[in-house]
């Protein structure tokens, strides 16, 4: 986190969460200010004073500002950019002159140019498989991007017009592989809800526990094509992969990957369980190979203390891509007597079940030592 | 000139077929025409169209204004000959500080002198490359204030010749850095007509000027023998890997009007200043084919995103873009397309994001 020790618009003090390093620097937060100050009105570009950054001067970035109107913050993106070690500047859009309460969200990576002599290199971008706790549109466009210091997750709703959708709260969650969960952050959605005024409707959610929780979120103007709706941000983790602190009662059970012995095809991979909400739902995501035995053992040192003893069924898809199939497998984690054990169960009549679940259950004979 | 004690030219002055004779101090001094031999450049034709006509308004200033220009002389000193510095007259400095400023295009004479004198710095770099494909300083600090930086380079001359700053002519007189970086190799090029040649030495002047007074800094000279490694580093160095205005190709798919575009090589980062009119398109996207050069100097194509906005007649509205490359037969084509937001046809894209493999 960093605190600026000043601006030249107005605004008190600013917070962001922050990534630096020597050729990125990711900043998040938000703040308010009004247009009617003096100090405001004198500035030619927003300036922010923040303690020495790793960079000392970026190039352009985009960032999102907006006037309060009557029904929501209405606005647009903005440029922004590091002027030095200790300046952060945006450009100074005032194209609001009737509404007074405005608000920036700097949710940007910012970077360098004047490199001479490396070669281009790229990342790798995921597609993500975006599940939603309500149908608010079709998502689309899906960009997701992760490393162990920041994210990326652009997308877009389309004829995000159904079912009154002001009164819906919507989870936006990866289905092929969780977000991280070690951010934590109220962001900006951009809705295509005008009023005749610069810009559209600008409405906030949260990123949190491995998601995007959306509420509030306005019809789009028009289902014809051109009002998209979207979401984009770049994202600070915060580092680790620990449970989030202040879920009461979590327990979480990682394991990495594990043979059954000596027994070929036998194994566990990519374990991670969640035992919720009073212990008694198991949320798992695992990959697994049951071929040659229908039960497998696995010892797992890691399991915490105090976990209860208990069974749930989990449903799981045929790993093989060739197999649109799917099957049930027991878990049964055993900690009774000192033992951590964790048994998956081949339930299906199939023999071999080599599967992928993605699943919440309810756990049965739940039993604490 | 030569002087020749003949007695055929005694008392004999005037000139006939390029040859001047007169009379000096009881010696005959025959000279011959002399025609300039360097290259013209366009500073040097800014400076003697100027040189005149700055010269002849010195006559027209203002008691007052001369009497300022006499007390600024006083405190100048001119070029250094045989260690003692030559005094200027007010006269001399007023066309030295005017025609200072012809060069970085300041129009307007400067009647008034300047207050006192202005302390220019010298040019500083880390490293600097002369290679048959760049001719370039990094490592630039921004100057204080509005300084522009003067280069005056030779052509090739032999690798054993130790002197040939008289030999260099201003090849670009108005360049401020970008990035800290200072590329000479276009001005280079218009200049001499053909790029640096491998094993030949190159003398090189840099000196910042101020267009608002005309006064200079004290020239930085370097001299280097053409060759693929930077001076410093050894290491071979290449212009930076940029989408321009001048790898737009010129067809009926130019909806871009400011390509800027920077790949920040090794960190996978890439940066966008783009404006876009995409009026007589029927796609929600600003594209442009681009040259093949262009293409290549990527090194495959790419994909990213990055947020925009339309222009105040499409009511800001707030886009992201999906930015890509890919080659189209025989065509190379860079795209914003339009992903989030309401499209506006005119308007920019502009951030910072990551480069991404392309994905089909």
């Amino acid at each position: 986190m960093i605190q600026s020790t000043g601006n030249n618009f107005g605004a008190g003090v600013i917070t962001f969460k922050d990534y630096q390093s020597e050729h990125e620097i990711v900043l998040n937060g938000s703040f308010e200010y009004l247009d009617t100050t003096d100090a405001y009105k004198k500035a030619d570009v927003l300036e922010i004073y923040l303690p020495d950054l790793r960079l000392s001067r970026s190039a352009i970035s985009g960032c999102y500002c907006a006037a309060k109107g009557p029904y929501a913050w209405m606005g647009t993106t903005a440029k922004c950019w590091i002027k030095n070690r200790n300046t952060l500047c945006i450009e100074k859009l005032d194209v609001w002159t009737d509404r007074p309460e405005r608000k920036i969200w700097i949710f940007a990576l910012f970077g360098l140019r004047g490199f001479h002599d490396l070669q281009v290199t790229h990342e790798t971008l995921k597609t993500p498989q975006l599940a939603q706790s309500e149908l608010l549109g079709y998502v689309r466009n899906k960009y997701f991007y992760a490393n162990e210091h920041f994210m990326l997750l652009a997308f877009t709703f389309s004829e995000l017009t159904f079912n009154k959708p002001y009164e819906k709260i919507d989870i936006v969650t990866n289905a092929d592989e969780d977000f991280p969960e070690d951010v934590d952050a109220v962001v900006p959605f951009v809705t295509c809800q005008c009023d005749n005024k610069p810009g559209c409707a600008i409405i906030e959610g949260r990123f949190k526990d491995c998601a995007l929780l959306l509420s509030g979120v306005p019809e789009a103007m028009s289902y014809g094509t051109g009002y998209v709706p979207f979401f984009y941000a770049w994202l600070v983790r915060d580092g680790g992969s620990g449970p989030a602190p202040d879920v009461d009662g979590r327990i979480r059970i990682l394991v990495t990957s594990q043979i059954q012995g000596s027994v070929r095809y036998t194994y566990i991979y990519k374990v991670d369980m969640d035992l919720v909400d009073g212990r008694v739902i198991l949320n798992g995501r695992m990959t697994f190979n049951l071929n040659s035995n229908r039960e497998a053992y696995f010892t797992v040192p890691s399991i915490p203390d105090g976990t209860p003893s208990c069974d749930a069924f989990l449903l799981a898809k045929n790993g093989n891509e060739d197999l649109h199939s799917f099957g049930l497998v027991e878990v049964s984690l055993n900690t009774q007597l000192g033992a951590k054990s964790i048994k998956l169960i081949n339930v299906n009549n199939e023999p071999y079940f080599y599967g992928i679940a993605k699943d919440t259950g309810v756990c049965a004979t739940l039993e604490f030592e | 000139m030569i002087a020749l004690p003949s007695i055929a030219f005694e008392g004999f002055s005037g000139s006939a077929k390029g040859v001047t004779a007169r009379r000096v101090g009881g010696r005959n001094i025959l000279s011959v025409r002399s025609y300039p031999t360097g290259y013209v450049t366009v500073a040097q034709v800014v400076r003697r169209s100027a040189l005149s006509k700055i010269s002849k308004a010195y006559k027209n200033l203002t008691d007052d204004q001369m009497k300022a220009w006499e007390q600024l002389a006083e405190h100048t000193a001119g070029a250094s000959v045989f260690g003692q510095k030559a005094k200027l007259s007010a006269h001399n400095l007023f066309v030295r500080l005017n025609t200072n400023r012809a060069y970085c295009g300041e129009s307007i004479l400067l009647e008034a002198a300047p207050a006192s004198i202005v302390a220019i710095p010298a040019v500083d770099f880390t490293d600097f490359c002369i290679s048959e494909n760049c001719v370039m300083f990094i490592g630039v600090p921004d100057p204080e204030g509005e300084l522009k930086l003067v280069a005056k380079m030779s052509d090739g001359q032999s690798s054993g010749v130790s002197n040939a700053w008289g030999k260099t002519v201003i090849i670009s007189p108005d360049k401020v850095p970008d990035w800290g970086e200072i590329d000479l190799t276009d001005a280079f090029k218009a200049v001499m007509g053909h790029s640096p040649i491998n094993g030949q030495k190159y003398f090189v002047e840099l000196y910042w000027i101020d267009p608002v007074t005309g006064f200079t800094g004290v020239p930085v000279q370097v001299s280097w023998i053409c060759q693929d490694g930077s001076a410093h580093t050894g290491r071979a160095m290449a212009k930076r890997t940029t989408f321009k205005n001048s790898d737009i190709v010129d067809n009926e798919n130019k909806f871009i009007t400011d390509l800027d575009v920077e790949f920040a090589q090794g960190s996978t980062i890439v940066t966008a200043d783009i404006k876009y009119d995409a009026t007589k398109h029927n796609v929600q996207e600003a594209l442009c084919d681009i040259t093949k050069a262009a293409y290549d100097r990527a090194g495959k194509k790419f994909t990213s995103v990055m947020l925009g906005r339309s222009n105040g007649n499409g009511g800001y509205m707030p886009h992201f873009f999906n930015m890509y490359t890919y080659d189209w037969g025989s065509q190379y084509r860079f795209v914003c397309a339009k992903r989030g937001g309401m499209w506006g046809k005119i308007g920019e894209v502009f951030g910072t994001s990551l480069t991404f493999e392309f994905v089909n």
